[in-house]
C-alpha cells in the first residue's frame, strides 16, 4: 500500500508537484498517467526518498521509504533505463546490489532468468540495447522480492514482445496481492496494463479512472477540464 | 540496516571490475618509475628522497578516488546506491573506506616498483644504497597514497561533476600547490601537497628557492587532518535531491 498525502515539491520557481494525494491499493496495477512534465517522475522519486518533498508525506505501508528496514526487500524501483556503468556487466551490477543489500547471491540468477537476460548477463552494459537495460533495471527491482513495485516508464525501449511480457508480469505480480504503481505518458499502454489510472497534470491529480476502452476519452475530458 | 563491511566490499568489487582502475594503476607505476629515475639522474639528493618517489602514485590515487564517487553521479548509478541505503552518509562513508583500501594498495604497488628500481639506479652511482630513514619514508608514501585516494573521493562528493572534479583536483595539486611548494615554501608547506610530500620523507634541497617542508610527522598529521576534514564535509553533502 502506497499513501501519498498533500505532497508538494518545487524546483526553484517551477512547481513540479502540488498538493497531490492518492492511494495505491495492494492487488492492483495502478497506472500513473500524465503529459510530459506533469510531475510523475518527481512524485515517484519522492515516494522512493530520492527527492525531499517541500510538504506532505509519501508512505509505503505506513512508513517513509527512508525509514524502511532493508528497503529493497520491500519496494522495488525501476527509474532510469540508462542508470548503469557501461563498463560493468549486468551480473556484476546485480551482484554488488545483492552484496550491499544483504540479499543472497542466488537471487541474481533467479531474476536474470525471470527477465530473460541470462544470456547477456556477462556482457558489459555499454553494449546493451535500451530494452536490455530496461530488463536489467527490472531485474534489479526484483532482487529483494519486494511486495511493492514502483516503475517509471518501464516500457520505454521495450519491443512489442517485451511490452507484452511486462504487462503479463505486472498483472501476475498484482494478482499475488502485491502493489504495482507504473507511470507512463502512453495512454494505450496503461489501458492494457493497469486496473486503475491516476491522471496527473501540472503536478495535480485531475482524475482517477478505471482502465478500459474508454480511457482515452475520459483522460482527454479530465485533462481539458483541469485547465 | 545493511552492514558497512558489506557496502565497502561491494564498492571494492566495483573498483576491481572497472577497466579504468587498472589503466590508472599501471600509470601510477610508470609515474613512480619515471620520477625515481629523474631524481637519481638529475639531482644529487639524499637517499631518502629517492625512495620517497614511491609516493608519486598520489595523483593517480586521487583520480581513482574521484572516479569512485563522481563516476556514480556521472552514470547515475548513485540512485541504486541510495535506494539500497537511504542513509546516504553511509554510502559515502563506505566509498571513502573503500578508497582508503584501494589507495593503500596503489601505494604498496608503487613502492614495489620504486624500491627495486631505486636500488638498481643507486648502485650505478657511487653513493650509499640505503639510509636509516628509508623504511619510515616508504611507510609515509604508502599511507599518503591511501589518504590521497580518500582525498580525491571527498573532493568528488563535494563537486559531483566528474570532469570538473578531475580538472580542479589536477590543476590545484599539480600547478597551484606545487607552485607554492617550490617558490613560496612558507605557505606551500602547509598546503595538502606540501604536507603530504613532507610525510614521504622528501626534502626541498634540490629546489632553487631555499626553505623547508614540515617535519615528516607534522606533514603526516597535517595531511591527515585535511583528509579527515574533507571527508567529514563530503558526508554532509548528501541532502540534495537525486533527480
Amino acid at each position: 500500500m502506497i499513501s501519498v498525502t498533500a505532497l508538494s515539491k518545487s524546483f526553484g520557481s517551477v512547481r513540479a508537484v502540488h498538493d497531490l494525494t492518492f492511494e495505491v491499493a495492494p492487488g492492483t496495477v495502478t497506472g500513473f498517467l500524465g503529459p510530459n512534465g506533469a510531475g510523475k517522475t518527481t512524485t515517484l522519486r519522492m515516494i522512493l526518498g530520492l527527492v525531499r518533498p517541500d510538504a506532505g508525506t509519501a508512505l509505503i505501508g505506513g512508513t517513509r521509504y527512508t525509514d524502511l528496514e532493508s528497503p529493497v526487500t520491500k519496494v522495488g524501483a525501476v527509474l532510469e533505463s540508462t542508470a548503469f556503468h557501461p563498463g560493468r556487466t549486468g551480473r556484476l551490477h546485480l551482484e554488488t546490489l545483492c552484496l550491499a543489500a544483504g540479499i543472497p547471491d542466488r537471487r541474481v540468477g533467479e531474476v536474470l532468468t525471470e527477465v530473460d537476460l541470462l544470456a547477456a548477463a556477462d556482457r558489459r552494459v555499454g553494449g546493451y540495447s535500451l530494452g536490455m537495460r530496461q530488463r536489467l533495471a527490472l531485474a534489479s527491482a526484483l532482487l529483494g522480492d519486494p511486495a511493492v513495485l514502483v516503475l517509471d516508464e518501464p516500457a520505454n525501449g521495450l519491443d512489442p514482445e517485451g511490452i507484452h511480457w511486462l504487462r503479463g508480469y505486472l498483472r501476475a505480480h498484482a494478482t499475488t496481492g502485491r502493489t504495482v504503481l507504473v507511470s507512463s505518458h502512453t495512454l494505450t499502454e496503461l489501458s492494457l496494463m493497469a486496473d486503475d489510472v491516476l491522471v496527473v497534470s501540472e503536478g495535480r491529480l485531475v482524475a482517477e479512472l478505471p482502465a478500459g476502452p474508454d480511457l482515452e476519452d475520459e483522460y482527454l475530458t479530465a485533462i481539458r477540464s483541469s485547465r | 540496516m545493511n552492514k558497512l563491511s558489506a557496502l565497502v566490499t561491494a564498492e571494492l568489487r566495483k573498483v576491481v571490475a572497472t577497466r579504468s582502475t587498472w589503466l590508472l594503476v599501471a600509470l601510477a607505476g610508470v609515474c613512480c618509475a619515471a620520477f625515481v629515475t629523474l631524481e637519481v639522474v638529475l639531482y644529487d639528493v639524499a637517499v631518502v628522497s629517492v625512495y620517497s618517489m614511491a609516493g608519486q602514485g598520489y595523483v593517480v590515487a586521487m583520480i581513482v578516488g574521484i572516479l569512485v564517487v563522481a563516476g556514480e553521479y556521472r552514470h547515475r548509478t548513485m540512485t541504486w546506491a541510495f535506494l539500497v541505503t537511504p542513509r546516504r552518509s553511509r554510502v559515502i562513508t563506505a566509498k571513502l573506506l573503500a578508497c582508503g583500501v584501494v589507495g593503500l594498495a596503489i601505494g604498496v604497488l608503487a613502492a614495489a616498483v620504486t624500491v627495486p628500481l631505486a636500488l638498481i639506479l643507486l648502485s650505478m652511482e657511487d653513493g650509499p644504497l640505503f639510509a636509516p630513514g628509508v623504511p619510515l619514508a616508504l611507510l609515509g608514501t604508502i599511507g599518503g597514497t591511501g589518504l590521497w585516494c580518500v582525498f580525491g573521493a571527498s573532493v568528488a562528493a563535494l563537486v559531483r561533476n566528474q570532469t570538473a572534479a578531475v580538472a580542479v583536483a589536477l590543476v590545484w595539486t599539480l600547478y597551484a600547490e606545487w607552485f607554492l611548494v617550490m617558490l613560496v615554501p612558507a605557505v606551500g608547506r602547509w598546503a595538502p601537497s606540501g604536507a603530504a610530500r613532507a610525510a614521504t620523507g622528501w626534502t626541498r634541497a634540490e629546489l632553487p628557492v631555499p626553505g623547508e617542508l614540515l617535519p615528516m610527522w607534522a606533514g603526516a598529521v597535517v595531511f591527515l587532518a585535511y583528509t579527515v576534514v574533507l571527508a567529514a564535509l563530503a558526508r554532509t553533502t548528501t541532502r540534495r535531491d537525486v533527480t
